[in-house]
């Protein structure tokens, strides 16, 4: 009895094991203290092989970078600068004429019908001296009025012999009823052969008047004004001597954008050339002449070239085409051989003026002269850098907007890592500003002697082929009070200043199959606290 | 919430020795309960027949956490504030972490010898488990960054969620070979009720340190078995339909064997659970479209992204064509949790006796080992009890208790591996502010370092239980 107690009371006890449980410690959680939390983040933020192409897109993205067989590369900027239709130089006014004359009808009250005829010329006035052989219209309207005492009714038939439409004689109808009575004809696709034998700008008019008679008292003699007007003449051909006109060609410039972010610096381009070309689809002797050509730089600090030279010629005598529908170009070159082209684009200019004037026939009338409405003599010019030279000192510099926000209070520091890998001969110290709203300066990313972009060496003469990229890695960190800075940037200048291989003392070619690598990483350090949240 | 997330902490860490079984190994050393055959079939119970109580025969529950638990990161300190120290939290962490659960629940049992040498027995029994894992290198890259962990490959997306519930019919026999040498085999058929199986779900993030480059693969694939049918909004859940289920056939085997080295001293060795169950029914396949696939972020390219207005998109695009997850429906296999485990047993006196054990277990591409050292003490044939001391996956404070009591033909046995990390308990407590300004008082009370535990009861009839010496290799 007493062992099988025992062995209850020790089932018991391991029984107890299961279900009896005690509390060790309490907890108090409001009582919890702040637990910081301190995770790291890094992340790779840009990752680019930047061609040329690429590197000036933001630039010149309306401009054209050329490659040649050697895939070395030009930048061309080509504008036209001066562009003006025939129609535009040559506007034909409204041509009016105004004759009188008696009509006498013999005996008594007229019954039958009076026949009689009239010869006018209508003479065109136009301007510059113009002596037109012919003149084929895409517009145009003939207006003839009546005015008389006839107080009979009359036909009057006008035919103008020198204009032609479709071959045939331009020929129209007026019934007379009374004073005021009128035509209006629509002369598109007319043709015009003046008579200039005696006078210029001729044309003949011939009318035959048939008065009707009605038994109405005859009340001879009679007037008859007839008042014609030539309206809205647009021509299509034009063939004659169309005169003397001054050309004014100043009308615009090349702008040169590659300059437009540069502050300061030289860069020698050693092979530039400025072509200026006219391509005239008149058939009209030109005249030009180079007035003026200057290089402009209008980032600080300004100044000018004046571009002079033997290439330039003085004065210009411009190609014609030979027939209707061709274009004859004429043009010259500046280069550094016959100009100072060279100098004028050391001080990176933003743009070149050029001021041409010129005139047609400037012989006078010695040749026949051609146009249709729509030929166009128009100048153009093209400025063509290879990217042959030296560059000095030559800073560009860009802004952009750049906010941080405006609570790194949970940042400890923020680490920048910069690696570049640069196939291009260009050293370059590029520099991050950080600006307030106000673009003042409030701190920079990058240490400023540490060289970000190594240049690489180029090879030897004269194609300076670079074989080898230079690598350069560059690691800045921002912690404690530049992060204060960071809260408030809200825009962001980069600026670059680039040197030519040895610090531009040596000359460099740049090809299209050159890369800048460039790999740009951050890290941040947070710092939280569990009050916080 | 800083409240609420220690709360949490408190939950999710609320467990375990690093222990993820099907079975408890305190049960080997009670050998008068007949359950302890699932520990090695060639171990023979000392009674000549049993019959299992109907549904209460033996019910094992296990849950537990391998990671950490609410003592490793919540301390108070000098000022009698509570603190949390997340570097603990990590550094309690392995590579994979498991919060599982396992119930085995025999539902008709019994066995008999025959002419001393021949043992059968037959069990039928609904085993349900659950093993979610997941990753310290996600923990870790939550509380340090990417940046901390420069060059080093992050397993983020190792979560693994496998669970199980499958019909187990298991035929016993062993057999008696000489007086050294026992065998015994149970042969299972098996019918698997519902499953998810993580079969992959890899999925790395590494950052380079030189300029932070990020890479990502990912290769998923999740197997799940009559879980697609939930994706359906008006399905009915038929309880019947899902118990009788036939068609999700599976085989096992287990092996064992034991050597009676002298009279004092046993060695048994067996493999347990090797098998398989192939899932057909309602099959559903969360696979990834690229398997293995990866992709690096490189950082932007400036010039593409200035010239191409697409350039984002079609970089996304390319993401999700990586990472996409189709969905097949094709039925797949899964295997037991098969472990290897050797056991020594040495007779002190009749009424004592010393054992050791280890055991592997093989899961998710790794080998699991455990070790237990063992005492048992019989109060005659009426009350036997054991004490256990366990390591498992680097876990050594693990100690277990368990008895069993025989009062004429009935049989009742209770024990635990792990006895003492529930008894002792944390109350954590916190004020609450609702809407209207009500303040209420919030607790909750959990074990101080119970990181795993688990419970076996049973209760059989037992009849004959006094076999001849000369054939029984184990017990007395």
């Amino acid at each position: 009895m007493k062992i099988k107690l025992l062995l209850f009371s020790g089932f018991l006890f391991f029984a107890s094991f299961f279900f009896y449980a005690c509390v060790k410690d309490d907890f108090d959680m409001d009582t919890v203290t702040a637990t910081n939390w301190n995770p790291n983040g890094a992340a790779p933020l840009i990752n680019s092989d930047l061609t040329l192409w690429d590197i000036l897109k933001d630039y010149d993205s309306t401009d054209l970078l050329v490659v040649d067989s050697n895939q070395f590369v030009y930048l061309v900027y080509e504008d036209t600068v001066y562009s003006q239709s025939a129609e535009e130089l040559i506007p034909i006014g409204n041509q009016a004429i105004n004759y009188t004359s008696n009509l006498n009808i013999s005996g008594g009250p007229l019954s039958g019908d009076f026949t009689t005829s009239y010869d006018y010329d209508f003479d065109f006035s136009l301007g510059g001296g113009i002596e037109l052989d012919s003149m084929t219209l895409k517009e145009g309207w003939l207006n003839m009025v009546l005015n008389s005492d006839l107080n009979y009714p009359a036909t009057i038939i006008m035919t103008i012999p020198g204009a032609t439409q479709n071959g045939v004689a331009y020929r129209d109808t007026l019934n007379y009823v009374a004073s005021g009575s009128s035509i209006n004809s629509n002369l598109g696709g007319t043709k015009l052969v003046f008579d200039n034998s005696i006078v210029d700008n001729r044309l003949q008019v011939h009318f035959d008047v048939t008065v009707h008679g009605n038994g109405n008292a005859n009340l001879s003699p009679y007037y008859l004004n007839f008042d014609m007007a030539f309206s809205s003449l647009r021509f299509r051909y034009m063939y004659g001597y169309l005169g003397q006109f001054n050309l004014n060609l100043n009308n615009d410039t090349i702008g040169i954008r590659i300059n437009n972010n540069s502050l300061t610096g030289t860069v020698n381009w050693e092979d530039p050339r400025l072509y200026i070309n006219v391509l005239n689809g008149w058939g009209v002797p030109i005249r030009a002449t180079v007035d003026y050509m200057e290089a402009i730089r209008t980032n600080a600090p300004t100044s000018s070239v004046v571009i002079s030279g033997t290439g330039i010629p003085n004065p210009w005598d411009i190609s014609s085409p030979a027939a209707m529908g061709q274009v004859a170009t004429s043009g010259f070159v500046l280069n550094k051989s016959n100009s100072n082209i060279d100098a004028a684009l050391n001080i990176t200019p933003q743009r070149i003026l050029a001021l041409v004037s010129g005139s047609t026939n400037p012989n006078g009338n010695v040749v026949k002269n051609f146009v249709e409405d729509v030929s166009r003599m128009a100048v153009e010019a093209k400025l063509e850098l290879p990217f042959y030279g030296t560059a000095n000192g030559f800073i560009l510099q860009d802004t952009f907007d750049l906010d941080f926000g405006e609570d790194l209070s949970n940042v400890e520091w923020l680490l920048f890592k910069v690696y570049t890998k640069n196939m291009f001969p260009i050293d370059g110290d590029i520099q991050l500003f950080f600006c307030d709203s106000n673009y003042v300066q409030l701190d920079s990313l990058l240490n400023p002697l540490e060289q970000t972009l190594v240049a690489a060496t180029p090879g030897p003469a004269p194609d300076y082929i670079v074989t080898q990229p230079r690598e350069k890695t560059v690691t800045q960190t921002i912690q404690g009070s530049r992060l204060n800075n960071l809260e408030i940037t809200k825009h962001i200048i980069v600026r670059a200043r680039l040197d030519t291989y040895s610090s531009g003392t040596q000359l460099v070619k740049i090809y299209s199959y050159y890369k800048l690598g460039l790999r740009l990483s951050a890290q941040v350090q947070f710092k939280f606290n569990s009050n916080e949240f | 919430m800083k409240k609420l997330l220690f709360a949490l902490a408190v939950v999710v860490g609320f467990a375990s020795q690093n222990i993820v079984a099907q079975d408890d190994m305190i049960i080997q050393n009670l050998n008068i309960v007949p359950q302890s055959y699932y520990s090695n079939p060639a171990y023979i119970p000392q009674c000549k027949i049993h019959v299992g109580f109907p549904a209460l025969s033996s019910l094992y529950i296990a849950g537990g956490h391998t990671g950490f638990n609410a003592k490793n990161v919540i301390s108070i300190n000098v000022l009698d504030s509570v603190e949390v120290d997340m570097e603990s939290l990590v550094d309690q962490l392995k590579k994979n972490n498991y919060v599982f659960a396992d119930v085995n629940e025999e539902i008709l049992s019994f066995g008999f010898k025959f002419k001393e040498k021949h043992y059968f027995n037959f069990a039928l029994t609904e085993h349900v488990s659950f093993r979610f894992s997941y990753p310290k290198d996600l923990i870790e890259f939550a509380l340090y960054g990417n940046g901390a962990l420069l060059d080093e490959t992050l397993d983020i997306g190792n979560f693994r969620l496998n669970a199980s519930h499958y019909r187990e019919y298991a035929f016993g026999y062993s057999y008696i070979y000489d007086s050294k040498w026992t065998f015994g085999t149970r042969a299972k058929l098996l019918f698997g009720k519902a499953n998810i199986n993580t079969k992959r779900s890899d999925i790395t993030l590494t950052t380079e340190s030189t300029f932070f480059d990020i890479t990502a693969t990912s290769d998923i694939l999740v197997n799940t078995c009559e879980l697609n049918h939930f994706t359906d909004t008006n399905y009915e859940f038929d309880t019947k339909e899902y118990l009788l289920n036939s068609k999700n056939f599976g085989m096992g085997i287990d092996l064992g064997a034991t050597y009676k080295y002298d009279d004092k001293l046993t060695l048994g060795l067996s493999v347990l659970d090797f098998g398989f169950i192939s899932w057909k029914s309602d099959p559903m396949n969360l696979v990834s479209n690229n398997p293995g696939g990866t992709f690096t972020y490189e950082g932007v390219d400036a010039a593409a992204f200035f010239a191409d207005s697409t350039y984002l998109d079609n970089a996304l695009d390319s993401i999700v064509e990586i990472f996409m997850i189709d969905t097949t429906y094709t039925k797949y296999k899964t295997m037991l949790n098969t472990r290897i485990q050797g056991s020594a047993f040495y007779a002190v006196t009749p009424k004592n006796k010393l054992s050791a054990s280890a055991r592997i277990q093989f899961f998710d591409k790794g080998i699991h080992p455990a070790l237990s050292l063992g005492y048992m003490h019989k109060f005659g044939d009426i009350w036997h009890v054991t004490a256990t001391y366990s390591m498992a996956n680097h876990n050594f404070t693990n100690f277990g208790l368990g008895f069993s009591l025989k009062l004429g033909f009935f049989q009742l046995y209770m024990m635990s591996d792990n006895i003492f990390a529930p008894i002792i308990w944390n109350r954590y407590s916190w004020t609450e502010t609702r809407d209207g300004g009500e303040i209420v008082d919030n607790n909750i009370t959990v074990p101080s370092n119970w990181k795993y535990m688990n419970f076996h009861f049973g209760m059989n009839f037992v009849f004959g239980c006094k076999p001849p010496k000369d054939y029984v290799p184990i017990i007395d």
